[in-house]
């Protein structure tokens, strides 16, 4: 047979055996099927297999009905597969590994899933167009390089194979990238009390699990702080506390190539007050973490003067500044540590903290001291340019006569946003602590408001969590709930009831 | 963009027929369902034969013709002209065919009870009356069918299966007649075992 004439040949067979799937095609028009770019990959074919094939030949009338039972299948969450980089993303995946759901847990998430439809793609599939993209977006780097799987399944055996498996298979698209990777890997049981860390913290099981576990064994350190910091700053974070978290697998390690050492950190605040390291005692610099943001605690003592530092740790940026009077000192207060307070006080106004359209630290201190009605010689003990909710502000604290006043004032505007007085030495105290939070709504009241708000009725929604939290200082009621299709989430001020904030998406 | 050849083997549709194919992607993402249901008769054998060649398995490869004609009327509006839709096509059918290998692989390994409908030998037995088929199934290696499928059944040149399959294009005309030499034999093989026995494929001889 001439070449020609097989190849004619075969393509007449080949015709000839086509099924016309052309209505089924029809009837499923605008089904939209995910793909990516794939290498190839040889299937494994085995003995075994071989034997079972040919076993199924003779009972190839059970296969419609294998089909049916595995059609009833799809639906029912087997695993659930979470990816944390920053971005969180939630894969819940049936007993086929096919994805059921691909969820965004946090901002970040949501920039990776973007347009992408997972729903019905193998894992594999979904893992590699998820870690493809967060290469793609910059969220994995060189120098970011630790992603977190964690994987949740009723049978810890399939769970731990599961575990092991996705992995390898990261760590190989990472490397292929140029990553070197820093996988860690952990498998999750249902566990309430973690789903409800998760919940508050808008982050997933998997995160919510190894910041548990961080917090565990440091209680320093907070999940308020912890919930923002990707998985490699958590990372970092717990080798520099020396944090052994037992429960999660780990291989390669985390590059902490993106900040400036403690040595540096400790340097830039010491420039700061205008000491020199051998001048101070009790100097202290650890890794922290505040809300979400990666910085140096530095800590000394100069004359009875307790001086802390934030300083970022990515930029150096001296973030917070906080001076108190050490109890043992505080006597001599006006005296011994007015000098060295006045002098840091001015120092600390010279600091790079001016941005544009802000009103700057100098003029919010002076709406302070004239609200506060004190004036003269205060010892500040903590300015800082913050954000609350989203809306820039000056955290300003000082002392004067026994009275520790905290205020919050507008970067813009001027305007008091919030204060708060107390009394240092409560025994020797002339004036009775007066806090302008003591008066609060009650949760039934909070409850009212959102639901107002959302205009949806009591009775309609499901789900319903609130819970009382402190929010940089100020009381806030953070509620959420379902209704029909969508998910609310409301912060409230607990002292007038003001929403902050509010969302509503829809839960899918 | 890539330039076509004008030296057009006699298998290979002629060059106003793969104009013709592009004019009906153009058509489909402008919405008309004539185009699609036209698309689908002109390439449909090209898809599953390809599919089959990746898959070995008929049901995996009818569902993988359904797949790629999804999605390429969704994909239709975003297709750039380049003189040829087929290797775009292609491209999409054998993405498909690797998630499904994917999915078959990772059911294998976890010892699913349903890894038995990926089963690679059951095309087999409906192919009596199509020996060369059989022959390409059964003789080829992996790499090997799907060049000669490409080529037979897919009019792709071979420049253009290189390219596809990421291949120097030396590789892919080695490939190419070696694959043609192997099915000559097999063929041969065949037709000798049919006069012999009359049974023309014993299970142990596919095994």
């Amino acid at each position: 047979m001439k070449n020609s004439e097989i190849e004619r040949r075969l393509k007449e067979d080949v015709e000839k055996s086509v099924p016309d799937v052309f209505d089924s095609i029809e009837a499923r028009k605008g089904t939209v099927i995910p793909m990516i770019q794939e290498k190839p990959r040889k299937r494994r074919r085995t003995a075994v297999l071989a034997a079972m094939a040919a076993a199924l030949l003779l009972v190839a009338g059970g296969l419609g009905i294998a089909f049916q039972s595995f059609q009833s299948t799809l639906d029912t969450v087997d695993s659930i597969v979470s990816l944390d980089v920053n971005p969180s993303i939630e894969l819940k995946v049936n007993k086929d590994e096919r994805i059921i759901e691909a969820n965004a847990r946090n901002e970040d998430a949501r920039v990776i899933l973007d347009d992408m439809d997972l729903k019905g793609t193998d894992l594999n599939v979904a893992v590699n167009a998820v870690v493809g993209s967060m290469l793609k977006h910059g969220y994995i780097t060189q120098d970011s390089n630790s992603i977190l799987i964690s994987v949740e399944n009723a049978d810890s055996e399939k769970g731990a194979a599961l575990q092991k498996e996705l992995t390898a298979e990261i760590s190989g698209i990472l490397k292929a990238s140029s990553v070197e990777p820093s996988v860690l890997s952990q498998t999750l049981e249902e566990d309430k009390e973690l789903e409800d860390l998760a919940e508050t913290y808008g982050i997933s099981l998997g995160k919510a699990s190894m910041i548990r576990q961080i917090m565990e064994k440091d209680s320093r350190l907070t999940a308020q702080n912890l919930a923002g910091l990707t998985i490699n700053e958590l990372t970092i974070l717990s080798t520099s506390h020396d944090i052994n978290l037992d429960s999660i697998s780990s291989t390669g390690s985390a590059s902490s190539g993106s900040y400036i050492s403690g040595e540096k950190a400790q340097s830039i605040a010491l420039e700061h007050a205008k000491l020199s390291s051998s001048a101070v005692s009790k100097l202290k610099t650890e890794l922290d973490a505040d809300d979400g943001v990666m910085i140096y605690e530095v800590e000394f003592t100069y004359k009875g003067t307790e001086y802390e530092y934030d300083i970022n740790a990515k930029t150096g940026a001296i973030e917070k500044t906080k001076k108190e009077i050490d109890d043992d000192y505080d006597a001599q207060k006006e005296t011994s540590s007015s000098s060295a307070s006045s002098q840091g006080s001015s120092s600390q106004g010279s600091s790079s903290q001016s941005s544009s359209g802000y009103i700057g630290l100098e003029k919010a201190k002076s709406i302070a001291l004239q609200h506060a009605g004190v004036s003269g010689n205060v010892t500040v003990l903590k300015e800082k340019l913050d954000t609350d909710d989203g809306v820039a502000v000056y955290d300003i604290e000082f002392y004067k006569d026994g009275v520790e006043y905290e205020y919050e004032i507008h970067a813009k505007t001027g305007a008091v946003l919030d204060y708060d007085r107390e009394t240092k030495q409560v025994s020797s105290s002339n004036s009775s602590s007066s806090n302008n939070s003591n008066s609060r709504i009650d949760s039934a009241k909070a409850k009212e408001i959102a639901l107002k708000h959302a205009g949806v009725s009591a009775s309609s929604i499901k789900e319903y969590q609130c819970e009382l939290d402190d929010d940089d200082g100020r009381l806030v009621y953070e509620i959420e709930f379902r209704s029909g299709q969508m998910e609310y989430d409301y912060v409230l001020n607990a002292a007038d009831g003001s929403i902050l904030e509010h969302s509503r998406e829809r839960d899918d | 963009m890539i330039s076509i050849c004008l030296m057009l083997a006699a298998e290979q549709p002629a060059r106003s027929e793969l104009a013709q194919l592009e004019e009906y992607i153009e058509q489909i993402g402008a919405g008309n369902a004539e185009a699609f249901a036209a698309l689908y008769e002109k390439t449909k054998a090209a898809v599953y034969g390809f599919s089959l060649s990746l898959l070995k398995h008929s049901q995996d490869a009818e569902d993988v013709l359904q797949d790629t004609f999804l999605h390429i009327y969704s994909a239709a509006e975003r297709y750039e002209k380049k003189g040829s839709p087929m290797p775009w096509i292609f491209t999409i059918t054998r993405n498909l065919c690797l998630m499904r290998l994917r999915a078959n692989h990772r059911t294998e390994e976890l010892g699913d009870e349903h890894a038995d409908i990926a089963d690679p030998e059951n095309v087999f037995s409906s192919l009596e009356d199509r020996q060369v088929l059989k022959a390409a199934m059964t003789a080829l290696s992996d790499d090997e069918r799907q060049i000669i499928m490409l080529h037979a059944v897919g009019g792709l040149k071979h420049r253009e299966i290189a390219e596809l399959l990421q291949i120097p294009l030396s590789t892919a005309l080695s490939r190419y007649h070696r694959s043609l030499q192997k099915m000559r034999q097999a063929l041969k093989e065949q037709a000798e075992s049919h006069n012999n026995s009359g049974r023309p494929y014993a299970k142990e001889e596919i095994l």
